[in-house]
């Protein structure tokens, strides 16, 4: 596929989130306006209310004018308090940013060399089932354990490194069997075996290996942030991080449209930008993908 | 021998689901009370005994032969006492909750959860991914728009459509628990079973079949559907586990099963809320030796397929 | 096989420290007995002076469970708003005793009634030399601005019902306020001391709901708003222009910590010094743990009752003997020990124990399920299903429902629990779409129920579908007696209506432990916040 096709597909792809996210919100049940006056709010000011959050008017009308507004980049306004939505996303994205980065960074860190070690004994099935016991570590007591511990609380780098120990339980399996199915592929394919045959030492023959899965291992890393985020509710409440976990949180709790739509649509705009990212880098990494040679 | 294992974990889940009004429960096994006597009254819950309990019976009077524990999943007050929070003991195996209900009880009963809540998880989202997915390989246009939507579930967080099918029904009940799971996670399979489809689709016999005449639907669900579900067999075993601890995960933000139902989730989520190791290690070890049994017994068969396969054919 | 082995090992080392984890945080062995944190006993009377030297300055980190959205107490109506705003930030018109109620002077130094019938006026003195932070004189413009704001239909303020008696509001100058008051108004001098004061010059046409003002609220009391971090803490430092006497504390941070545990952790390793809720089982292992010596537990009752409403417009809870006897099937003293640990007060009426309101000589609920059982076997239509809507995130709520699940399904009522989020159970409260729920309502010292009672509330807060002629007469009655005496009689009148066939069954209103650090004091909890502007650091701490 071209550059451009790819492209135009990873729009399409966002616009089929943005509208099946519009009809998943708007049509769950829950009125902001009665959420946000609580008990003692009048009908009166319920109805005025939704007439200020614009709550009026067609579903189509308002997903038409709502498009609209993604294009210009503008997520609208807040129920709660009325500022922009981006703005919001954009105060809380760091930490949350930080904490994918550094569970990922820790996952490949733990995953890579466990599963080198594993490809050069050709192979170790306890050793996989040991990293499926990984999954069944409950986050939340992670976390509270960690915290009582004595690990650090509030923004600093101590408290994101902790939360991200905490979401290795949720990646870090899926982490590690696909790098160490690709190391295992790319250990019994051609190249390596060419290489083993020209009697090359044995950590060229990994290097070339993972540089030719290396396409196969970042798409693991975009595939990961949706389960991230929902992860992040998880930790960012017991760190004290002020992440887009605890935004998204909120905003279910209080029927905020706009903020739980922007954060669906950033968060389906990274994944999917990272996705792009690594199909458009493809060629760079492997030259049998270059266009000319294939096609 | 691994093989072996997982049937026996697997094996004990279900016996344990299947009878756990025998194992746990606050009536007995068999009771006889001033003259009239009740067999298996755990399973058949007469209403003369209602309101009775096993040790209310036997400070009564009664004779009677009991679960080997004798408290129900549900009892507060056993014998009209309420010890919360209490340690592991003789009376209690596994210690109380915050309520005073036995853990050990909620444990075998918590299984019952597991055993229904995990396979029809995994039903729902392997049959609705394994369509979709297939239905991909039917032709360009329905792929275009199929797997743009198959995108977009991988990218929606669960907790938005957590929320809309709680909305639908509110009753926390298993059947909606194991909808939102499969809403999560039918994404991943659809992306197995389309690659897969997509690549059977393209081989010899099935470009035979459409040669002779063979509608799409036909090569759809004779040819390609059978051959594009390898990929899910491994999904069930890791998806079976999967939807244990994602239910787990929904008890501890307060979305899971409707009180005063008995779930691994429920207990963890009581163990973040009060730090005790009862409270804690008996649902993880019992979540962590289903995902093991689960998959044990799924990645037995694949890896022995692995091994079959003659070395030096490729990926 | 060594793969094995090692597995197993981890694994019991990890039960090891679970259990070893455990035994320092839940007073296991190692503490004893009078060794931690002392608990001081704040009863109806308020809570002990505290005698100790203050010291000038300090910062007291403050424990906060949610981040408001903003901080006009008008249009946020989370609880913290108001505990964090009302004579802190912002200044009151008047200010009401936490204990006795009565009503003494603050922005207003006096105030008369003059004439009679249809105009008679209430006529406010404010006090001189009274500035907002920004430097702007606080006039008599500013509190008519912010009375209109709050009585606008529109807008939704929680004081909007006791306003409504009030007529023309004028301003002659800026030291003078009258309000026309046409007719009684019992309850407006205690809405007046909740009323924080808006600037006018700086929200004069603008959306309180979305102003940037909210973020920081620029008003005239003991501290302002320095900073806001999102997510993270709200700092206040004594404010230089108020007009009383300064606050003794330098700053107060606010800290947002939303998990409970997580706090009392912080709180234990001297990351916090002021926790105003401590999660169960703290304060027992707070009082053995000799890490807490010198910090001083204050144990008091906020004005809120805990009560279990019955849907009177569902057949089978119609009549007033079914509900008694369902409500003799809560088991209130096992509900306070699993929900509160033992520290709540059984209440027996939607008013507050100890004020006049409150008739003293009802008895609370008592737990009596084999008489209920026999009368609820006489009750026809008889109830046997019931669904139970339970608010998520609530644990007592969840506590309550699987205790009364248990009652009620020993006598033959299955009970369904429902577990929504709090909008939705409060849409479905308007609706009367449940049978029985159980809520934690706040109560005001001169306490007005006519919404929550009154058959012409219903589809607005009289969620129980209540509707009684003689509840009803009485309810407008109160709302039109300004004698206190005669008001009081008129409320303990309900009370025993309510207490005979109304659509509650009151349960208790739980105590709540405060927390502070030893270097601090002078802290008064109540329901209406911790009185930070009396807060000090001890003298001689560091």
């Amino acid at each position: 596929m071209s550059r451009l096709r790819r492209t135009g597909v990873a729009l399409l792809t966002l616009l089929v989130v943005a509208v099946i996210a519009f009809f998943v919100v708007e049509l769950a049940p829950g009125d902001p306006a009665s959420a946000a006056l609580g008990t003692h709010g009048t009908e009166a000011a319920r109805e005025a209310l939704r007439d200020a959050l614009g709550l009026r008017g067609g579903i189509v009308a308002r997903l038409g004018g709502w498009l609209a507004a993604l294009c210009r980049l503008d997520l609208g306004r807040s129920f709660v308090d009325g500022r922009a939505v981006r703005d919001k996303i954009l105060e809380r994205l760091p930490p949350t940013l930080a904490l994918a980065v550094l569970a990922l960074l820790l996952a490949w860190g733990v995953a890579l060399p466990i599963a080198l070690w594993r490809a050069r004994r050709g192979g170790a099935d306890k050793l996989d089932l040991a990293m499926s016991l990984v999954y069944a570590v409950p986050v939340p007591a992670l976390a509270l354990a960690l915290l009582a511990a004595g690990a650090p609380y509030g923004p600093s780098f101590g408290a994101e490194l902790a939360a991200a120990a905490c979401l290795l339980p949720l990646i870090l399996p899926r982490v590690y069997a696909h790098v160490a199915a690709a190391l295992d592929e790319a250990l019994r394919g051609d190249d390596a075996r060419t290489l083993r045959a020209v009697g090359a030492p044995r950590a060229r023959v990994v290097r070339v290996a993972l540089r030719v899965q290396a396409l196969r291992l970042l798409t693991i890393v975009s595939v990961q942030l949706p389960a991230l985020l929902s992860g992040a509710v998880l930790v960012e409440a017991v760190f004290g991080l002020p992440g887009l976990g605890l935004l998204a949180f909120d905003a279910l709790a209080v029927r905020d449209h706009p903020v739980q739509l922007g954060l669906v649509v950033v968060g389906a705009a990274l994944t999917i930008a990272c996705t792009l990212a690594v199909d458009l880098a493809a060629p760079l990494l492997d030259p049998r993908l270059r266009d000319g040679a294939r096609g | 021998m691994r093989r072996r294992v997982a049937i026996v974990l697997l094996g004990a889940l279900a016996a344990c689901a299947l009878f756990a009004d025998l194992v746990a429960s606050e009536l007995p096994l068999y009771c006889r009370l001033g003259g009239v006597t009740y067999v298996l009254p755990c399973v058949t819950r007469p209403a003369a005994l209602a309101g009775e309990d096993q040790q209310t019976l036997a400070a009564r009077g009664a004779t009677l032969v009991s679960t080997p524990i004798p408290y129900g999943p549900l009892a507060q007050r056993p014998g009209g006492v309420l010890e919360r929070l209490a340690a592991p003991s003789a009376r209690h195996w596994l210690g109380t909750d915050d309520r005073g209900r036995d853990v050990a009880a909620r444990v075998v009963h918590g299984a019952r959860v597991a055993c229904l809540v995990g396979p029809l998880a995994v039903l729902c989202y392997l049959f609705f991914g394994a369509l979709v997915g297939a239905a991909c390989a039917a032709s360009r246009a329905a792929d275009l728009v199929l797997a743009r939507i198959i995108d977009a579930g991988l990218t929606i967080p669960a907790l938005l459509l957590l929320l809309l099918v709680q909305g639908l029904s509110g009753r926390g009940s298993i059947a909606q628990v194991a909808i939102v799971i499969a809403l999560a996670e039918w994404p991943q399979a659809a992306r197995l079973v389309r690659a897969e489809a997509l690549r059977v689709a393209a081989s010899e016999h099935v470009l035979a079949a459409r040669a002779l005449g063979a509608g799409p639907v036909r090569v759809g669900v004779i040819h390609v559907l059978p051959l594009a579900l390898g990929p899910i067999r491994v999904l069930a075993g890791f998806g079976l586990g999967q939807a244990v601890l994602f239910e787990s995960a929904l008890s501890f933000l307060g979305y899971g099963l409707a009180p005063p139902t008995a779930s691994w989730g429920e207990l963890l989520a009581q163990a973040a809320a009060h730090p005790r190791p009862w409270l804690l290690w008996p649902p993880a070890i019992a979540i962590a030796a289903t995902v093991i049994a689960a998959r044990l017994l799924v990645e037995d068969r694949a890896a022995g397929a692995v091994r079959r396969r003659p070395a030096g054919a490729g990926s | 096989m060594r793969l094995a082995r090692t597995a197993a090992v981890a694994w019991l080392l990890g039960i090891v420290a679970g259990l070893g984890a455990c035994a320092r945080g839940c007073g296991g062995p190692g503490s004893r007995a009078g060794a931690g944190a002392t608990v001081v006993t704040c009863g109806p009377a308020g809570c002990p002076a505290d005698e100790r030297k203050p010291a000038p300055g300090g910062v007291l980190r403050v424990h906060v469970e949610a981040e408001p959205a903003g901080l006009c107490d008008l249009v946020n109506h989370e609880a913290w708003v108001r505990w964090i705003v009302e004579n802190q930030v912002m200044d009151t018109l008047l200010e009401q005793s936490p204990r006795t109620g009565a009503i003494g002077p603050r922005l207003a130094e006096r105030w008369e009634l003059a004439g009679t019938g249809a105009s008679r006026t209430l006529t406010f003195h404010l006090r001189d030399g009274v500035r907002f932070h920004d430097g702007h004189p606080l006039g008599a413009s500013d509190v008519a601005f912010t009375l209109e704001r709050a009585r606008d239909p529109k807008l939704g303020a929680d004081q909007k019902s006791d306003l409504d008696p009030v007529g023309r509001i004028s301003a002659p100058d800026e030291r003078t306020l009258v309000l026309a008051l046409p007719g009684p108004a019992p309850f407006l001098l205690q809405a007046l001391a909740h009323l924080a004061i808006y600037p006018r010059h700086l929200l004069e046409g603008v959306d309180l709901r979305t102003a940037p003002f909210c973020r920081a609220p620029i008003g005239s009391g003991p501290f302002r708003v320095a900073a806001w971090r999102s997510g993270v803490s709200i700092t206040l430092e004594r404010a230089p222009t108020f007009w009383g006497p300064p606050a003794p504390l330098d700053r107060v941070e606010l800290v947002v910590v939303r998990d409970r545990q997580a706090a009392w952790l912080l709180y234990q390793r001297g990351e916090l010094d002021l926790m105003t809720r401590l999660p169960a089982g703290a304060a027992a292992a707070a009082e053995r743990d000799p890490r807490l010596a010198g910090h001083r537990l204050y144990r008091h009752t906020p004005r809120a009752f805990f009560f279990v409403l019955w849907n009177t417009r569902r057949p089978e809870l119609a009549a007033p003997a079914t509900r008694a006897a369902l409500g003799h099937l809560v088991d209130l003293p096992r509900f306070i020990e699993v929900a509160f640990e033992g520290h709540a007060r059984p209440q027996s009426g939607p008013f507050v124990a100890g004020t006049p309101a409150y008739d003293e000589g009802i008895a609370p609920l008592a737990y009596e399920p084999d008489a209920a059982r026999a009368a609820l076997a006489l009750a026809s239509p008889r109830p046997r299903a019931l669904t139970f809507l339970a608010t998520a995130g609530s644990a007592s709520v969840e506590q309550l429902a699987t205790l009364l699940e248990e009652d009620l399904r020993k006598a033959g009522v299955t009970l369904t629990i429902e577990k929504l989020d709090f909008s939705r159970v409060l849409d479905r409260l308007r609706k009367h779409d449940f049978d029985v729920t159980a809520l934690q309502l706040t109560l005001a010292l001169e306490q007005d129920n006519w919404g929550l009672f009154h058959s012409r509330a219903i589809g607005e807060q009289n969620w129980g579908g209540f509707a009684d002629p003689e509840v009803d007469a009485l309810l407008d009655r109160i709302r039109t007696t300004d004698d206190a005496d005669a008001r009081h009689a008129l409320d303990r009148a309900v009370h025993r209506a309510l207490h005979e066939h109304g659509p509650m069954s009151f349960l208790v209103a739980p105590e709540v432990d405060t927390a502070l650090a030893a270097g601090f004091g002078g802290v008064t909890p109540s329901s209406d916040g911790l009185g930070l502007a009396h807060v000090f650091r001890v003298d001689g701490a560091p």
